[in-house]
């Protein structure tokens, strides 16, 4: 790879173009593999594609960009301090609808610092949240049958089913 | 409530997915998650990290969640027969039901049995765990927290896997600093507070670390030994406290006990220290405060000096924290004290005696301003400046102004010495706002003439007063840059 080159494009899943820095791109670890591997150059054809959908690679990226540069030169208490608070407001971004996007990419990306924070953020909605809620949100379908409920009742009768 | 689209569902997660999930939660909520569906029901039941902990309630209310625990267990085995692997057990209980701490014994048994862990936390009182411990091969975090009135013995073991060890609320009869050098020879983080011994034991009551992988060591409450000796060629961080904070009448009677302890350092590669309290017999060797970046010192109360001055004289950060007026008076008296590499330096004082004298007269203030200018004046090379506020929750009016008055009196007092140079930044950490404090700000403003940034860190309901005041100042002068962090 020559260092000249600073940003790399990659394709996602819907066939939309995203430009990346090398040096965000370096936190995950399948991507880091490809720098290593293809020849990421102007002249280059090769495109990779990330089998992640637009709208969530965006926030991916974002994710990228804003935490590289902490990652690659190590940073201050303070620069850590407000990395965390850059995080709770991008979590808190209409992020809900795509979180399920989000941990399957970080997941997929092999990036522990979001894939930490989204799971954390699943959490705790979960946290605040009723039985039948949690459901309704993450869309779980119930499937116990009649029986099995009522002998889950009868074992656990603190827990509540709705 | 948001539409999702189809084939969202947190069902189509992978295993691994979900239980990464599970490991911010604790016991009760997934154990509440168990009712979704079949596929939750398993995961929940077969989770990598468990929590076991009812709520810090009250230990005397019997509120017990012991049976849903049992039930919860009794799930396991019928889903994994064979040991696997947990990363973090926690395992807490105030339960006083005789029927179930009998349970507990047997269950925590089975349990080393069953899980192959990483990090088990007990916060229950139990002696039997540490025959036990020897068997959980992979364990790397211990914690224990054993409030109760029995002496545990702590047999030696062989656990190299150990790398961080709580150990909290343990009276014992054994030597613990030996035992934890020959049973956990890689340990590198060691932290125990509230370790007491048989006060009636005919060994030397001495406290012994010589673990030579240790680099992280905070010792707390540990005041019943009289002789502490550490010897860590590796140590890179040093917490010492003896006395207990916020409390000033405990203070004194702490103090008697304080004084009759011996602490010995050797630990040439020590970067950071927080002090609380100091002896009056402290012994180091000269390699010990050579590297030493950060020192934090707070309830300062001794009369010898040479401690902070050898400390200050080595580091970049100084912190001195709930330091009593009559402290800042020696050092005051002792124009040889140089702190020239001090680069950050923060303080907060209290009036040693505000308990007996709640009214402080003019001259308490002019002897802080005193003493601050002569700090100012000595830290030549400083840069940042902090002031704290209230040392103590409850302590009175007068005294949580204390640093500013004293600080205003400085800048009032000393009309010949206008300027604070070198310092680039100012900081106010507040738990409220006093007319003093905005005083002070205003001078220092004035000050300061190098200064480049100010921060006020303080509770966000004060924020509307915050911003009124600052815009006074704003009008007032200049092009700093003034930062308002709320918490």
């Amino acid at each position: 790879m020559s260092s000249s080159v600073e940003a790399i494009t990659v394709l996602s899943s819907d066939g939309d173009e995203f430009k990346i820095t090398v040096s965000a791109a370096k936190l995950s670890k399948p991507l880091n593999w490809m720098l290593e591997d293809v020849c990421f150059s102007d002249d280059c054809d090769e495109v990779p594609t990330i089998e992640v959908n637009s709208k969530t690679l965006v926030k991916v990226i974002e994710y990228c960009e804003k935490h590289a540069p902490r990652a690659n030169s190590g940073a201050s208490d303070s620069d850590a301090e407000e990395l965390k608070k850059w995080d709770i407001e991008f979590m808190k971004m209409d992020v809900k609808d795509i979180l399920f996007h989000i941990l399957m990419a970080a997941n997929y990306l092999h990036m522990e610092g979001l894939y930490d924070l989204a799971c954390q953020t699943a959490a705790d909605l979960m946290k605040g949240m009723t039985v039948s809620q949690i459901r309704k949100i993450f869309h779980i379908k119930n499937d116990f049958s009649s029986e099995e409920q009522e002998q889950l009742r009868r074992q656990h009768p603190g827990c509540s089913f709705d | 409530m948001m539409e999702v689209e189809a084939g969202c569902s947190l069902s189509n997660l992978p295993d691994e997915v979900l239980q990464h999930i599970f490991s911010f939660l604790n016991i009760r909520n997934i154990a509440r998650l168990r009712v979704l569906s079949r596929r939750f029901h398993t995961l929940c039941t077969t989770s990598p990290s468990l929590f076991f902990c009812e709520r810090p309630l009250n230990p005397r209310l019997c509120n017990c969640s012991c049976p849903h625990v049992f039930n919860f267990m009794n799930t396991l085995p019928q889903h994994r027969p064979h040991a696997f692997k947990i990363n973090l057990l926690c395992f807490s209980s105030y339960c006083k039901i005789d029927e179930h701490r009998s349970l507990h014994d047997e269950w925590i048994n089975k349990l080393f049995q069953t899980f192959q862990v990483d990090e088990l936390y007990l916060y229950y009182h139990l002696p039997s765990i540490f025959k036990s411990l020897s068997r959980f091969h992979s364990l790397k975090v211990l914690k224990l927290k054993m409030r109760g009135l029995i002496w545990v013995k702590l047999p030696v073991m062989k656990l190299a896997s150990l790398e961080t060890l709580y150990m909290q609320h343990v009276e014992t009869e054994d030597s613990v600093g030996e035992w934890v050098s020959q049973s956990f020879p890689s340990l590198k983080s060691l932290f125990l507070s509230y370790i007491k011994v048989a006060m009636n034991s005919t060994k030397e009551l001495e406290l012994t670390i010589r673990s030579s992988c240790l680099e992280v060591l905070s010792m707390d409450q540990c005041c019943a030994f009289k002789v502490v000796r550490i010897t860590t060629e590796n140590l890179r961080a040093l917490t010492y406290g003896i006395c207990f904070p916020g409390h000033c009448h405990h203070h004194y009677d702490m103090a008697k006990k304080d004084d009759e302890i011996f602490v010995e350092i050797s630990a040439p590669n020590l970067q950071s220290l927080f002090w609380k309290g100091a002896p009056t017999r402290l012994c180091y060797d000269e390699r010990t405060f050579k590297n030493l970046h950060v020192a934090t010192i707070t309830h300062l109360r001794f009369q010898n000096l040479n401690l902070l001055i050898q400390l200050f004289e080595a580091v970049r950060w100084a912190r001195l924290l709930h330091i009593d007026t009559d402290m800042l008076k020696d050092i005051y008296g002792k124009p040889s004290i140089s702190f020239g590499n001090v680069r950050h330096f923060e303080i907060c004082v209290y009036q040693c005696f505000y308990y007996y004298n709640p009214c402080p007269k003019e001259e308490d203030y002019d002897n802080v301003g005193d003493v601050l200018f002569t700090f100012l004046k000595r830290l030549s090379n400083l840069e940042t400046l902090t002031f704290v506020s209230d040392p103590f929750h409850d302590s009175k009016a007068e005294a949580k102004e204390y640093i500013f008055k004293g600080a205003v009196k400085m800048c009032e007092k000393r009309t010949k010495w206008k300027e604070i140079r070198g310092v680039k930044k100012l900081k106010f950490k507040l738990r409220s706002i006093y007319h003093s404090m905005i005083l002070l700000i205003g001078m220092l403003k004035t000050h300061c003439v190098e200064l480049e940034e100010m921060t006020l860190i303080y509770p966000s309901c004060y924020h509307e007063l915050i911003a009124f005041y600052l815009n006074c100042l704003e009008s007032a002068s200049s092009a700093l840059s003034i930062n308002c962090v709320s918490v």
